[in-house]
């Protein structure tokens, strides 16, 4: 840090307002788009978060793309009807995805024990990384496991989802959110082969 | 993989490495706008310019936000005017601050208070002569493995505190006090090695 640095912040308030050109925030578009119903304030939002959102139904449904985007569909709609109540006391994204895991909990429920795995998702990765392979494989093995085990892993360790949340949005016992993690982790090495997953360092 | 119940740092790590977001599929937005109007959840159609997606506006930046008030740069001129309570010696430690998955952007209205906030807490650091040094960091973090550029679905930290502490233990004290995990973020606590 430079001390000239430091005697401007300290002195200088007015110094660190700053003209920005900026995307309308969240809850400018919720604001505006609750007080008008207007489209184009909702394709703002849908733009922004649907990739995410989309990812983690295509997640949760084991890379059943269709089915994401009918469980995106109908999260979107219940969310525009209850968008009066949301009240920003969360981040829009997370309120929006609980509306994706309720939707897909209905679809797995739905399933029954039966429900298929594709291999859609891992077929088209949108990010292209260039350790495609290492993130592939990780990316199928999650998406083989089974669905009770899927749920909680990836909303614990992909998503950062609490026990405790994961049974109140789950609809499951705390402890069994904790012990369908504990077995998710252990079928996911078991799918890797039991080999170390690690990241590849390029190292000659 | 060891099969125990708790990630491995490299299994972490490769977790967040996976991709956060996917590519949304050609008619798909316009799906679901259909689907919205049919239920009456939308008004009419709008043209495009009835709502700017862009817009100027003068804001007390985000550096001011969280790390402003002249935090770290207040470590620095408090040691120089001999202000600190304390010698600064003992080992440094590195505190990142990353917004995690519960993280809460301030508005424009909660800003003054979370200068407040966070300037309450630094300022205690600063004046205990603990305070080394902070810094915002801006958005857009690149991230190389060999000669490649690889994506990065996590955000990279927004900010550090380079602060002193007796050992690792104060530091994470020191670390759990830090607003920043009351606004649903995460803090890294590292030590430097001498």
């Amino acid at each position: 840090m430079q001390p000239s640095r430091a005697r401007s912040s300290l002195s200088s308030g007015e110094a660190r307002l700053k003209e920005e050109e900026v995307e309308p925030a969240d809850d400018e578009l919720v604001r505006a788009f609750v007080a008008s119903r207007a489209e184009e304030p909702f394709r703002l939002l849908f733009r922004r978060h649907t990739p995410a959102l989309l990812r983690l139904g295509q997640r949760l449904l084991g890379g059943d793309a269709a089915a994401a985007e009918d469980a995106v569909q109908e999260a979107w709609i219940r969310a525009v009807t209850r968008l009066p109540e949301f009240r920003f006391e969360s981040m829009l994204r997370t309120w929006l995805c609980g509306f994706v895991v309720n939707r897909c909990r209905e679809v797995l429920r739905s399933r029954g024990a039966t429900a298929p795995v594709t291999a859609e998702l891992v077929s088209e990765p949108t990010a292209a990384p260039a350790d495609t392979a290492r993130a592939l494989d990780l990316e199928r093995a999650v998406l083989g496991l089974a669905d009770g085990y899927r749920a909680v892993f990836v909303l614990h360790d992909l998503v950062g989802y609490t026990h405790h949340e994961i049974a109140e949005r789950l609809e499951i016992q705390e402890g069994t959110s904790k012990s369908q993690l504990f077995l998710a982790r252990r079928a996911l090495r078991q799918r890797l082969g039991g080999r170390p997953v690690r990241e590849d360092r390029h190292e000659g | 993989m060891k099969d125990e119940d708790e990630l491995t740092e490299a299994e972490r790590r490769a977790l967040d490495a996976l991709p956060a977001e996917t590519r949304v599929p050609a008619g798909f937005e316009d799906r679901v706008v259909e689907s919205l109007r049919t239920r009456g959840l939308l008004g009419g159609t709008t043209q495009p310019s009835a709502s700017p997606p862009r817009r100027r506006v003068l804001r007390l930046g985000l550096a001011a936000g969280l790390f402003g008030s002249g935090l770290g740069a207040g470590s620095v001129a408090a040691r120089r005017q001999g202000t600190t309570s304390q010698p600064d010696v003992g080992p440094l430690y590195l505190l990142l601050l990353y917004p995690g998955p519960r993280f809460v952007e301030g508005r424009a209205a909660d800003e003054a208070a979370r200068v407040a906030e966070y300037g309450a807490w630094a300022g205690r650091l600063r004046r205990a002569g603990q305070l080394v040094g902070a810094e915002k960091l801006k958005e857009g973090t690149r991230v190389l493995e060999g000669d490649t550029r690889v994506d990065s679905p996590e955000p990279g930290p927004q900010g550090y505190f380079l602060i002193r502490a007796q050992d690792m233990t104060e530091a994470e004290a020191i670390a759990r006090d830090c607003p920043h995990l009351r606004h649903g973020g995460r803090v890294s606590v590292q030590a430097v090695e001498a």
